[in-house]
């Protein structure tokens, strides 16, 4: 099965294949890649300075990303693995909110209760991968089952790698999805080193397990990000049409282990005549200095208020909870300015 | 009032439900074509289709995780385990995200599942058939916990239950299912925390749940015959336990006995104790006992099945026992 691709490693697009977008549309694309290889950049920094405990970055995976992300509508779910919290932003979850989770400040819209990469947001449609990786493949597929439910013309897209792909829950949500024919889409994204995923997965392609699921299975260069579109555009169509879901394999790296997506998306860009690297600059320092004004802003703000530990563990408190709160508020009040607080 | 059997309680609580709200779907083992191992889903494929009533895959792991993520989605799942032993294959997506998403996310996800299945022995279904697992559950934070003792519990629990929007789990048991009972004509929602007195007492208090109420009944009706007069309590609900319910009765009768057909460790009678120690410990007379099964899996021989599990007989000489009678 040879991967679908459209740029070539120095960005020009094969002829019969280039999508011709608008050059407004490929610069804001250009931009949500730029943009979150500051976020990884950002990041890696607080993670050393020991403010954020956890970050995967996105870099070498924005085609992934940000390929099937203009592809999808708003009301299509998203599951994610670790490295795709960004793709909240994009859909238009507010950037201090999100540095605000990964920072465990107190307006975080999850309390402080979730680990950095565990990010969810409902308003966009966006939730979070589960630490025993491979867990969302089964919940992308029963979103998916629920949509059928529900009867809207939605569908479910779930990213994952190669510890998810290892899993059982792989296998289990994979042949869930084949049994019942769900409006989603799988996307495998490999690690971008062949050996490492060999010595998970084993020597096949991964994409050729789709047909033992009788699942439509693809392959696409995943440094080419008109690539990804296009494969994951087709996809989700089918699933809309009730044809049922799709895997798709993207090649991390793209086939020749070297291409790297942004420099991708530049050449073609440079190609019709775009200052790509002076976009990508404007970018860089404009969106670095947003993002540490929040942080600035968030330090200040300080941590979740004690008491919302006790949040959100049922709809409703149970008594327990609630004397374990009252509870806390005594020794609070007992050790006033000392160990608590 | 009606008499009804406890899965035909089941089966119309599901009916009732469904009926009302397209969203309420069930999924497991056979719950579709076959009507449930238990006839709980009977009919309910004929009525309300393929989409809603799913035969799934033998892959307790998979609809489970299914289930999780339709509800994310505000459709109401219910999912049958056939046999509450094959639940280990499902416990990541039940604890890791069913029973966490809700204060991962800070209350913007939540899972309104339901999840009903039968353990215990049954007749001769061996070590991986017959366990209770309700002590494996009850400890989990933001999952509720239930166990229905008669039909109009079972039928008002699953109502509560899906309108309910925490993950919620029904214990039942397999030697249960035609157990007639009373349950109302109109519409009940029976509550998903606290306890209730099956038959008051003064001189002991006797804690069952689920089948072990019965075993409760039928040593408190022997005891009365010899002037004993002990209290029932019906645990239906084990997280969370009712503490205030635990306490009243201990403190009105100052002696307490747990009957759980569970092996006894780390089991609700251990946790039932450690309440009776934390909120009235100067109200007993004597020390609070269990009646549980021995440590072992449950074997499959007849006489060994038997004997592994406590019966009323047992609960009857605890109770001398614990009253200086024995």
């Amino acid at each position: 099965m040879n991967p679908l691709s459209i740029l070539s490693p120095s960005g020009a697009p094969r002829e019969d294949a280039d999508p011709a977008w608008s050059i407004e549309r490929v610069t804001s694309l250009h931009r949500a890649m730029v943009r979150s290889r500051v976020l990884d950049r950002v990041m890696g920094d607080l993670q050393r300075r020991g403010l954020v405990s956890v970050f995967a970055p996105a870099q070498g995976h924005e085609a992934h990303i940000y390929g099937a992300l203009i592809a999808l509508r708003q009301t299509d779910w998203l599951f994610a693995d670790v490295r795709q919290g960004a793709a909240a932003l994009y859909r238009g979850f507010d950037l201090r909110g999100w540095l605000a989770q990964l920072l465990g400040a107190s307006s975080s819209a999850h309390s402080g209760h979730a680990h950095p990469t565990e990010f969810t947001a409902r308003a966009v449609n966006f939730v979070s991968v589960s630490s025993p990786v491979g867990t969302q493949i089964i919940h992308a597929s029963g979103t998916a089952q629920g949509m059928k439910v529900k009867g809207t013309q939605d569908c479910s897209f779930v990213w994952f790698g190669p510890a998810a792909a290892a899993s059982g829950d792989c296998h289990v949500g994979l042949n869930f999805a084949g049994v019942y024919k769900v409006p989603a889409v799988f996307y495998y994204a490999s690690s971008g080193d062949p050996a490492a995923d060999e010595a998970r997965l084993g020597p096949g392609v991964f994409a050729d397990r789709g047909e033992g699921y009788g699942i439509r299975a693809v392959r696409v260069d995943g440094s080419d990000v008109f690539a990804v579109y296009a494969a994951v555009s087709d996809a989700i169509a089918k699933a809309r049409q009730g044809h049922g879901p799709t895997l798709i394999e993207g090649i991390t790296g793209g086939p020749d282990g070297t291409a790297d997506p942004v420099a991708r998306l530049e050449g073609y860009l440079t190609a019709r005549g775009e200052d790509a690297e002076g976009l990508r600059r404007t970018i860089e320092s404009n969106f670095e200095a947003e993002i540490r004004g929040h942080i600035d802003d968030l330090l200040a703000e300080g941590p979740p208020e004690t008491a919302s530990m006790f949040d959100d563990v049922f709809a409703s408190p149970t008594s327990q909870l609630s004397e374990q709160r009252a509870g806390l508020e005594t020794h609070r009040r007992r050790f006033a300015g000392g160990v608590i607080d | 009032m009606a008499q009804m059997q406890f899965w035909d309680a089941i089966r119309r609580a599901y009916d009732e439900e469904m009926a009302r709200d397209p969203m309420v779907i069930t999924m497991g083992e056979d719950v579709a074509v076959a009507g449930g191992t238990y006839k709980a889903t009977n009919g309910l494929y004929e009525t309300y289709g393929g989409e809603r009533v799913i035969d799934t895959p033998i892959s307790e792991g998979s609809f489970m995780g299914i289930a999780t993520g339709a509800s994310m989605l505000g459709v109401r799942p219910v999912v049958e385990i056939m046999s509450v032993n094959f639940a280990w294959l499902a416990m990541d997506q039940l604890f890791n995200s069913a029973a966490k998403i809700r204060y991962m996310s800070g209350g913007q996800l939540m899972c309104p599942l339901v999840v009903r299945s039968p353990g215990g022995t049954a007749h001769q279904l061996a070590a991986q058939h017959s366990a209770r697992m309700e002590k494996v559950f009850m400890g989990i934070a933001g999952l509720r916990v239930v166990t229905p003792s008669n039909p109009k519990q079972a039928y008002g629990m699953l109502k509560a239950a899906i309108r309910c929007n925490d993950p919620v789990f029904i214990n039942e048991h397999e030697r249960m299912y035609n157990l007639a009972g009373e349950v109302p004509d109109e519409e009940y929602f029976h509550p998903l925390e606290g306890s209730e007195v099956a038959r008051p007492g003064r001189d002991i208090t006797l804690f069952g749940y689920n089948i072990s109420v019965h075993w409760c009944l039928r040593a408190a009706e022997e005891l009365s015959k010899q002037g004993i007069e002990a209290e029932v309590v019906d645990l239906f609900a084990l997280n969370p336990l009712d503490r205030e319910g635990i306490k009243a009765s201990v403190s009105k009768t100052h002696r307490a006995i747990i009957v759980e057909e569970a092996e006894a460790p780390v089991g609700v009678g251990s946790e039932v104790m450690a309440i009776i120690n934390e909120e009235c410990f100067w109200e007993l007379d004597a020390p609070p006992a269990r009646v549980s099964a021995v440590n072992t899996p449950i074997p499959y021989a007849a006489n060994l099945e038997k004997l592994v599990i406590p019966t009323e007989k047992d609960v009857v000489s605890k109770v001398l026992e614990v009253l200086g009678r024995g």
